[in-house]
């Protein structure tokens, strides 16, 4: 039942993947093709706003990618020192509060759609975009990192009543120790 | 309030919670506990606004960038090139590490990328040649440390959205401090040869046609610089846009290596998409925590509190620097920079500091947090790399450039020109 639960949640973020590169490589085509307009003296428009929600919508939906490949930044500094069962303890405790945080961020991030929805807002720019259509797709990945969260805290809590410590610090542990990026 | 975050971040970071999540509750403690306020309210509105920013996409074209970068294999040509002409000092290839991790440094916003990209063709020469492991693994991850000061840098782009100073003039900031430490540490590296011969490899020698021929193929590594920098140095491109180009520039180096694979193309994207979302769960935090704070009157807070502590600025400033150099022992870099945007560059501001040229020494603090153990990013990077050996060997060739780099932190308190002469010349 986990694994075929946490082999759907890999599916998803792979469907996902595929959905990011192609907004990223979007992205950096439009603002390409708009510099190069610019030197002919006109414009595409709008590049900077469209940036702008491809950013929010990237970076929400890679975040429960990321957290699935242990990418959230954690200081290990003390957790190195600790046996196996307080690791455990640390890392139970650290994906309970990213589940509850990241629910509580896609609760407060309804009413934003909500209001955009029900009075059809219209960005203040010349493109105009209608704010829900970008802000859906945003929300959604919001709530798909709660739900990524979710998963893991749960899928771990049965790990470690079935006794596999092992396979549960595999899932909600640290990525080879730590190798974050800056 | 100022008890209430320092005991509960530290805490909260000490529990191995996220860093991100961190720093949202303590916005959450903040609207609670200090505010008159229902600030929550406002979270899901902070948390779109902060997402949906133009400037911040700079941050994934960069990496994007780095990403490519080091999958062209333009490392190894910049390298042999470098080497042609630096190698005859007393340090030998050590300073080629030095040089390529500067020329990548100025392509690359991201210190892990560069320490990494130089580390993979330097790190076999060392064993084939004869050198000391500690120096020249240690130059590797020092060196590597100037990706986030010479611009392009992911670091000052957070540091310009989180303080809301300009991006363009924190990237000219870093630029002589980026190239005077580089500069330091080649002077380090040949006095310690100096010194102690056997510590650097045979000084190479080459003859200047040699030299002359390399040059072809330092140009791409030039030229992309160029149009990067330049572009946005000379008001052409927004820092969201050099970096577009950058990426259009990384990906016809990669074409030119014949290294533009369909393989390549979606491990970048893999990377980027992870560091991003990475970086992105701290910022956005961050810049939450930034707004609870605000609106709790941390400003009228801070005031006190300094009045009460009674020091002088330039005392209060070292204590903060201090600080810095303890947490980035155990604190990874970028982490520690926005965590401690919210409290300390507002009591920076109030003392009378300029906010751009704290950005740079708070730059110069962080890169030594990269080299400094047991937590220093870039020394784990150049150890996996080597492959072999302790990491204690790294750790201790990497001390002599620590020592540069508090130089440079003294440097930059006793004559802030050093950062600000730069954006003010060309204002």
């Amino acid at each position: 039942m986990i694994d075929a639960v946490l082999r759907g949640v890999k599916a998803v973020n792979r469907v996902t993947l595929i959905g990011l590169g192609i907004l990223l490589w979007g992205g950096v085509m439009i603002v390409l093709v708009d510099i190069t307009l610019r030197l002919f003296g006109t414009s595409l428009g709008g590049t900077d706003e469209i940036s702008g929600y491809l950013m929010a919508i990237m970076a929400a939906w890679g975040m429960g990618y990321t957290l699935t490949v242990l990418g959230h930044i954690r200081i290990e500094a003390l957790r190195d020192r600790l046996g196996d069962n307080l690791k455990l303890a640390l890392d139970v405790l650290a994906i309970a509060s990213v589940a509850v945080v990241v629910t509580l961020i896609a609760v407060k991030g309804w009413p934003v759609l909500e209001r955009s929805w029900v009075s059809d807002s219209r960005a203040n720019t010349p493109l105009e975009t209608l704010l829900w259509t970008v802000q859906l797709p945003w929300l959604l990945g919001w709530a798909w990192f709660a739900l990524v969260a979710w998963v893991q805290f749960l899928a771990a809590l049965v790990l470690i009543v079935q006794g596999k410590k092992a396979r549960a610090l595999e899932l909600i542990g640290t990525a080879n120790e730590g190798q974050p990026q800056s | 309030m100022m008890t209430y975050l320092v005991v509960g971040l530290l805490g909260m970071l000490a529990l191995t919670i996220p860093v991100g999540i961190v720093l949202f509750l303590l916005g959450f403690g903040v609207s609670n506990f200090f505010s008159a306020f229902p600030l929550m309210k406002a979270l899901g509105r902070m948390v779109w606004s902060t997402s949906n920013s133009s400037s911040l996409i700079a941050i994934p074209f960069f990496i994007l960038l780095g990403e490519i970068l080091v999958r062209s294999g333009i490392a190894k040509t910049t390298y042999s090139a470098l080497d042609r002409w630096v190698s005859w000092l007393p340090g030998g290839l050590v300073h080629a590490n030095i040089a390529t991790a500067t020329m990548f440094s100025a392509t690359s916003g991201s210190s892990v990328a560069t320490a990494a990209s130089v580390s993979t063709v330097a790190m076999p020469q060392a064993k084939a040649l004869g050198y000391d492991p500690r120096l020249f693994s240690g130059a590797i991850a020092a060196g590597g440390t100037l990706g986030i000061m010479i611009p392009p840098s992911i670091n000052l782009i957070v540091y310009g959205f989180l303080t809301q100073s300009s991006i363009p003039q924190l990237f000219l900031a870093g630029l002589v401090p980026g190239i005077l430490l580089a500069l330091g540490f080649m002077v380090v590296t040949a006095l310690i040869c100096m010194i102690n011969p056997s510590l650097g490899g045979q000084r190479r020698h080459f003859s200047w046609s040699e030299r002359l021929a390399s040059l072809k193929d330092l140009l791409p590594i030039l030229l992309l610089f160029v149009a990067i920098v330049g572009s946005i140095y000379y008001g052409i491109a927004t820092p969201t846009e050099a970096a577009a180009v950058g990426v259009g520039g990384a990906v016809l180096i990669a074409l030119s290596f014949g290294k533009f694979t369909w393989e390549m193309v979606t491990q970048s994207v893999v990377g980027t998409v992870k560091i991003t979302s990475m970086i992105m769960l701290i910022v956005i935090g961050a810049s939450f925590l930034n707004f609870t704070l605000a609106s709790a009157g941390l400003g009228t807070k801070l005031d006190d509190f300094l009045t009460g502590l009674g020091l002088t600025p330039l005392t209060t400033l070292l204590v903060i620097v201090l600080m810095y150099v303890v947490l980035g022992m155990f604190i990874e870099t970028l982490s520690l920079m926005v965590v401690t945007i919210p409290i300390v560059v507002p009591l920076v501001a109030a003392l009378g500091f300029d906010v751009i040229w704290f950005g740079i020494l708070m730059i110069v603090l962080v890169e030594m947090a990269l080299i400094t153990p047991p937590v220093g990013l870039n020394l784990y990077v150049v150890q996996s790399a080597r492959g072999e050996g302790r990491i204690g060997q790294v750790m201790i060739g990497a001390l002599p450039y620590v020592l540069v780099m508090l130089v440079m932190v003294a440097a930059l308190i006793a004559m802030p020109e050093i950062a600000l002469w730069l954006p003010s010349s060309l204002q």
